[in-house]
C-alpha cells in the first residue's frame, strides 16, 4: 500500500499519504469527481483490431463467468506526458462504470489494466477486496507475463496473456483461502501497543539504622 | 687377639657354603622320600640364581604342520605333544569317532540298503489319524514316546530359532519305531502338500534308530525356489550328521539340527537360478495380462477425465466458479473503491500513438 505520488508507504486508514498529503481529492481536481462511463475494453487509439476486442471480450467473459465476485476492465490510451500513470489509474478504477456490469461486482472487487501507449507502461491496480490477496509483488509477476508479446507490439496478446495469469493465479488464492480463511485476512486496524509504564519513583533503599533494628537471637 | 689369615676367612666360606648345600639337600630328600621311591624321580639340586635364565630361554614344543592336519580332519584328537602334562593336570583327548565302515569306501548315503529280512510292523491301532490327521502344533510329534520331553522341547526350540525364524521354514518330525510300516512315499508328499498347501514347510518321517531310511518331504512352496539336488543334498548331509552318532536318541537329534542349519544356509544361498529363471518365464502371461489390464483401465480414466475437463471448460451450463472470501474492508486516501495497489511494467511503446485528452476537470 503505496501512495500512487510518492511511492511511500501509507498507513492503515489514512485519509491522506502521511508524506505528501495524497488523496483521491488531488486527482479529482485534476480528472473530476464525477463518474466516468467505460467499456470493459476501452481503446481510445483505435491500436486494437476489432478481432482483437471481441478475442479480449470473450476472455473478460470467462473471467467474469469463472469470478462471479470480480472484473476486470482495460483501458488502453495515450495519456499526456504531462500525467502520472499511477496517479490516473488509481482515480481511474475509483471513478470508473462500467454500465455492462452487474452490481454484484463492486469496484472494489475489480482489477483495471492502464496501457499509456505514450510512456509504454502497463499498470495494474487492483480494488480493496483483491488487495487482501495480491501483493504488489504477486502483481508484476502477473504482468512480466504479458511482456514479451507487448514488446513485440502485440498488446492483445500479451493483454490475454496477463488475464489467463491473473485468472490461475486467483484460482490458487480462492483455494488456500477455503483451506485457510483466516490466512488472506485484511487484519483491520492494528491494535494499539501496550503501554510502557515507567517507574516514577525509586523505592527508598534500607538504612543501616533499618537493618540493625531487626532483634538478632 | 690375632686376626685371621685370608686363608683360613676362605677356607671357613666355602665350608659354610658347602654346610648350606647339605641342609638343603637333606631337606628336600627328607620331603620326597616316598615318592622318590614309588616314581623314581630324579633328585635335583636346588635351585640356584645362575640357572633361572638358562630355564627360560628352553623353547616350548609347537604343533607340527602332519598333526594340525589330522587333527583338522578329525582324524585325531587334540592333544599337547602326545601327554606332555600330567594325566590328571591334561588328560588325553578320545580319539575321534568314525564312520562306520560301509560308508567309506566310496558309498554314498543315498544307496539304498535293503533289508529284507526284517518285516515291516504296522502302526499301532488309533495312531494313523494322530500322524496322518491334522497338522501337530509342536516340532516333534511322538506319540509312541520314544524320546522324552526335554529333548522334545529343545529340538523344537531349534527349529523355532533356525528354521522358522531366520530361514522361513516350517518343520514338523514324525518319529516312528524302527521298522513299522509307513505309506506310499506319494501319500506322503500329499500329506505334506495338505499341510504346507501355499506356505514353505518340511515334513520328516523319522524312522527311530533308522535315519537312512527317513523320509523327507518338502512343500511345493519350497519346490518351486529350489532344485531337487539341493533337497538331495540337505537329505544327504542330515543322514551323515545323524550317523556320526550310535545312541537313536543322538541320531534323531542329530538329523534335526543339522535340518535346521541346512535350510537355514540354503535360505542364505538362495534358489536355484535355473529355477527363477522358469519362474520368470511363467509368469510372463500373468503379469503382461495385469499390466495391459492396468494400463487400459488408466488410459481410459486419463481419458475420460479429459473429456469431463473439456466439457466443463466449453459448456456454459456447468462453468466452474471460484469465490473469495469477503474481506472487511477499509478506505484510505479517501478513495472508496481502491487504496492504490498497484504494479507498474515498462514496455517498448508502440510506434503510432497519438495523445488525447482523456478527461476534463470540472471548471
Amino acid at each position: 500500500m503505496k501512495c500512487p505520488r510518492c511511492v511511500r508507504y501509507v498507513p492503515y486508514a489514512a485519509p491522506a499519504c502521511g508524506e505528501c498529503g495524497f488523496s483521491l481529492k488531488d486527482q479529482d481536481d485534476q480528472f473530476g469527481p464525477d463518474a466516468v462511463c467505460l467499456a470493459r475494453v476501452t481503446n481510445e487509439q483505435e491500436t486494437l483490431s476489432e478481432d482483437e476486442i471481441r478475442e479480449l471480450d470473450g476472455a473478460l467473459d470467462e473471467f467474469e463467468k469463472n469470478f462471479p465476485q470480480l472484473f476486470m476492465g482495460i483501458y488502453l490510451a495515450a495519456l499526456p506526458a504531462i500525467s502520472s500513470v499511477r496517479q490516473f489509474a488509481f482515480w481511474l478504477l475509483n471513478r470508473a462504470a462500467i454500465p455492462s456490469l452487474d452490481i454484484t461486482r463492486p469496484n472494489e472487487n475489480g482489477c483495471l489494466l492502464v496501457i499509456d501507449l505514450t510512456s509504454g507502461q502497463v499498470v495494474m491496480v487492483v480494488g480493496y477486496l483483491l488487495e487482501c490477496y495480491f501483493k504488489e509483488a504477486e502483481l508484476e509477476e502477473i504482468l512480466t507475463r504479458g511482456r514479451a508479446a507487448m514488446d513485440r507490439g502485440d498488446i492483445a496478446h500479451g493483454l490475454l496473456h496477463i488475464i489467463e495469469e491473473f485468472s490461475h493465479q486467483l484460482k490458487r488464492k480462492s483455494k488456500e483461502s477455503r483451506r485457510n480463511p483466516r490466512r488472506f485476512d485484511s487484519g483491520g486496524p492494528p491494535e494499539p501497543s501496550r503501554p510502557e509504564f515507567q517507574r516514577l519513583h525509586t523505592p527508598p533503599q534500607e538504612t543501616a539504622s533499618q537493618t540493625d533494628s531487626i532483634p538478632k537471637p | 687377639m690375632n686376626s685371621p689369615s685370608p686363608a683360613s676367612r676362605i677356607c671357613a666360606i666355602t665350608a659354610c657354603w658347602v654346610w648350606l648345600g647339605c641342609l638343603q639337600l637333606s631337606w628336600i630328600q627328607a620331603d620326597d622320600v616316598v615318592s622318590d621311591d614309588e616314581e623314581g624321580l630324579e633328585i635335583v639340586g636346588p635351585m640356584l640364581p645362575s640357572t633361572l635364565p638358562h630355564d627360560a630361554t628352553l623353547e616350548l614344543p609347537e604343533w607340527q604342520p602332519d598333526d594340525l592336519l589330522q587333527v583338522d580332519h578329525n582324524q585325531a584328537p587334540t592333544n599337547l605333544g602326545g601327554g606332555l602334562w600330567p594325566l590328571e593336570l591334561w588328560p588325553l583327548m578320545p580319539e575321534p569317532r568314525r564312520l562306520p565302515s560301509s560308508q567309506k569306501a566310496g558309498t554314498t548315503l543315498t544307496d539304498p540298503i535293503p533289508d529284507k529280512s526284517v518285516a515291516k510292523q504296522p502302526l499301532p491301532a488309533g495312531l494313523h489319524d494322530v500322524y496322518f490327521g491334522a497338522m501337530p502344533p509342536e516340532a516333534i510329534l511322538d506319540p509312541q514316546g520314544f524320546i522324552d520331553e526335554m529333548q522334545q522341547e529343545e529340538i523344537g526350540n531349534f527349529f523355532t530359532e533356525f528354521a522358522r525364524k531366520q530361514a522361513g521354514v516350517d518343520v514338523r518330525v514324525l518319529v516312528f519305531g524302527p521298522h513299522q510300516e509307513l505309506p506310499a512315499d506319494q501319500a506322503l508328499q500329499e500329506l505334506t502338500d495338505r499341510w504346507y498347501s501355499d506356505s514353505e514347510g518340511i515334513v520328516v518321517f523319522y524312522a527311530m534308530g533308522l535315519p537312512r531310511q527317513s523320509i523327507c518331504c518338502f512343500s511345493k512352496a519350497l519346490s518351486r525356489n529350489f532344485s531337487t539336488v539341493q533337497f538331495t543334498a540337505v537329505r544327504e548331509a542330515c543322514v551323515k550328521e545323524a550317523m556320526l552318532a550310535q545312541n537313536p536318541n543322538d541320531q534323531l537329534a542329530r538329523y534335526c539340527i543339522k535340518m535346521a542349519v541346512r535350510m537355514n544356509r540354503l535360505k542364505i544361498e538362495g534358489p536355484d537360478p535355473s529355477l527363477v529363471h522358469e519362474a520368470s518365464k511363467s509368469k510372463i502371461y500373468p503379469s503382461s495380462h495385469v499390466l495391459a489390464w492396468g494400463g487400459g483401465l488408466a488410459t481410459l480414466g486419463l481419458a475420460g477425465w479429459w473429456a469431463l475437463r473439456i466439457y466443463r471448460r466449453r459448456n456454459p451450463r456447468c462453468p466452474k466458479t471460484w469465490l473469495l472470501p469477503d474481506q472487511e474492508m477499509t478506505t484510505r486516501l479517501s478513495a472508496p473503491h481502491c487504496g492504490g495497489t498497484m504494479a507498474i511494467l515498462k514496455i517498448r511503446p508502440p510506434e503510432t500513438s497519438k495523445c488525447v485528452e482523456i478527461a476534463v476537470a470540472p471548471s
